[in-house]
């Protein structure tokens, strides 16, 4: 990926996974991280101050940092839909325990687009599938009682209904 | 987006339940890229806060289900096969509870299926924000009561939604005329109102409907076999100004006024009556040559296909009354009135369906002459004509994009010719044209024109 060219705000900040490892990311590119934005905002001298990153550990960090740098250099070179749309693609191209933990950190860290894009990705696994497949997916436990099953199954089995 | 209301507020929160499609927030986001059918239905079967989230109202705005929506859908034809070890968990309710409290709500709703099950489901589950509902394939048994939509689910419907409510699309409904009215009366803000095949309506029925609607657009009447007479009986104190689309294709209309049309729907944009029996379109009381000129300021769709009866004045009405007029369809009229059409100053049309016996060379001749240059889209087929041109310099198909010339007396040459003047062709078919000798061209006309062979 290119280097971000020079700016006004071209600060360095670190970013401080989980597990200690910190990641040296531009202050424009970091600011898309809504939780870095937030925690900045009652600081003044951030020149080189560590952010720790809550749970979020390195290897997942490094790809939101990574999605962020790309949108940051997608805004700046005004980059077709198409090429974000395939670079997008590639990216989520993950192990499904990778998209959950995406998940979990675009949440924590509040960035709203990789949010959508990887909740966007599960959507696409979902569609399709019979409930029963969509647990066996996620391993996710059916913990309706026999009446509740019974009920929702009446009131959603119609969908399913060919012609 | 959907809002989330507690992001962030502390580590916890985020991150101690470790698998994300167990949290609301993260839920509603991933099922607002879900179809409300079938796809959050199946996800309200997963688990209970599944279940919680795919009922929230905002999911199930607009409900749009015509075609079979997935692949699954059609190709999983037995019924329900899911029989699962189920957890050990307190019933919330017992079941003599349970029976009392379905006792006291009206069964034979809740049991129903097909079209009245889903009424009753989605208008529960979107509530007043329901805006769309198109509900073409739970209609489709019409054996079967379940599948109709009756007065009782025009009422859920009008009950539950009502105002929010601004696309509806249903066919096959037994729905009386008192059940629209009311219907109508709670659903003022329907900009789309379409009414396929249900039997029921009667022409006289369609004013009073329309009198509840203010805002609507879109109206389509299509196979509902009891309209007859005439249609839009003209009553001026109802000039239906929001309506920009009729469909009446397939009923029993047999007289359309032209004037009458003009008076009472202003702004109309698209009018179809393709495929009326007995319809005719006629301009009495008063000759059309005698009314004020442009009539239809703005109709841009006119498709009369399959009309057996063309009285004299409708080709005034395209030439002189319809000055933004860009498709027409006109299969199967007869060929005095095509000839005088594209003998007279024809607007610039740009879609043209004119299939049927009765258009042969001259006439192509005229079309390529009048028309030539802003026809995007033509479709020829089943008439006589070889579509040989006469081309003077200059001339061409500037704007052609697709051109359906199949069963017609086309010859290779005339073809090419074509193909030569339309640079911009990119649809042409040519199935069981017997005059066209090469094979391979007649399978892919457009592919050997751009690499011919050596």
């Amino acid at each position: 990926m290119a280097d971000v060219p020079n700016q006004i705000n071209n600060i360095t900040l670190k970013l401080k996974s989980k597990d200690g490892e910190i990641f040296e990311v531009e202050k424009p590119v970091a600011m898309q991280i809504n939780f870095v934005k937030g925690m900045l905002e009652d600081v003044d001298e951030i020149d080189g101050m560590e952010i720790p990153m809550g749970e979020v550990e390195a290897a997942i960090l490094a790809k939101v940092v990574e999605y962020c740098k790309f949108h940051y250099q997608q805004e700046l070179n005004q980059t077709n839909a198409d090429e974000v749309d395939r670079w997008e693609r590639a990216f989520v191209q993950v192990d499904k325990s990778t998209l959950f933990q995406l998940i979990l950190a675009a949440n924590f860290l509040d960035v709203q687009s990789l949010l959508d894009l990887t909740c966007k990705t599960v959507a696409d696994m979902i569609k399709g599938k019979t409930p029963e497949q969509i647990r066996a997916e996620f391993d996710i436990d059916n913990d309706f009682t026999p009446e509740q099953l019974e009920e929702v199954r009446r009131d959603n089995a119609w969908c399913a209904e060919d012609r | 987006m959907l809002p989330s209301s507690s992001r962030n507020n502390s580590l916890e929160s985020a991150l101690t339940t470790t698998h994300p499609l167990l949290q609301p927030d993260i839920l509603q986001i991933v099922f607002s890229y879900l179809t409300p059918v079938p796809d959050l239905c199946q996800a309200y079967q997963v688990c209970t806060t599944w279940a919680k989230v795919a009922s929230t109202p905002l999911l199930w705005r607009h409900v749009i289900v015509v075609d079979p929506p997935t692949p699954f859908a059609t190709a999983h034809k037995s019924p329900w096969p899911i029989i699962e070890p189920i957890l050990t968990r307190p019933p919330r309710e017992t079941r003599a509870a349970k029976r009392a409290r379905l006792s006291r709500s009206p069964l034979p709703q809740h049991n129903a299926r097909g079209a009245k099950r889903a009424v009753h489901v989605i208008s529960k589950r979107a509530g007043q924000l329901l805006q769309t509902l198109h509900l073409h394939r739970f209609c489709q048994r019409v054996s079967d009561p379940d599948y109709l939509v009756s007065d009782e689910q025009l009422d859920d419907l009008a009950n539950r939604c009502g105002p929010s409510l601004q696309q509806f699309s249903v066919i096959n409904s037994r729905a009386e005329v008192a059940g629209w009215v009311s219907f109508a009366e709670c659903c003022y803000n329907l900009k789309v109102l379409h009414i396929i095949a249900c039997p029921t309506l009667r022409t006289g029925h369609i004013g009073p409907i329309l009198d509840f609607l203010p805002c609507l657009e879109d109206l389509s009447l299509r196979k509902c076999s009891q309209l007859r007479g005439i249609a839009f009986k003209i009553q001026l104190n109802s000039v239906r100004s929001s309506l920009k689309r009729i469909d009446i294709s397939m009923t029993n209309i047999s007289h359309i006024f032209i004037r009458e049309l003009a008076l009472e729907f202003p702004r109309l944009e698209h009018f179809v009556a393709n495929n009326c029996p007995s319809l005719t379109i006629s301009c009495r009381p008063f000759r059309l040559q005698h009314e004020r000129a442009n009539m239809f300021p703005n109709l841009v769709n006119l498709q009369l296909n399959y009309i057996e009866y063309f009285s004299e004045c409708w080709i005034s009405l395209v030439s002189n009354h319809c000055p933004r007029l860009a498709a027409l369809g006109a299969s199967v009229m007869d060929y005095g009135s095509l000839h005088s059409l594209f003998d007279e100053q024809a607007p610039p049309i740009e879609q043209l369906s004119l299939s049927g016996r009765e258009v042969d060379d001259h006439l192509w001749q005229m079309i390529f002459e009048k028309v030539g240059s802003t026809l995007v889209h033509c479709d020829l087929s089943r008439t006589k004509t070889t579509c040989a041109l006469t081309v003077h310099e200059g001339q061409q198909f500037s704007a052609l994009e697709s051109l359906n010339l199949s069963d017609t007396r086309a010859t290779d040459e005339s073809v090419r010719k074509i193909i030569s003047i339309a640079p911009h062709l990119k649809h042409l078919k040519l199935t069981r044209c017997r005059g066209v000798k090469d094979r391979d061209f007649r399978r892919n006309p457009l592919r050997t024109t751009t690499s011919p062979k050596p």
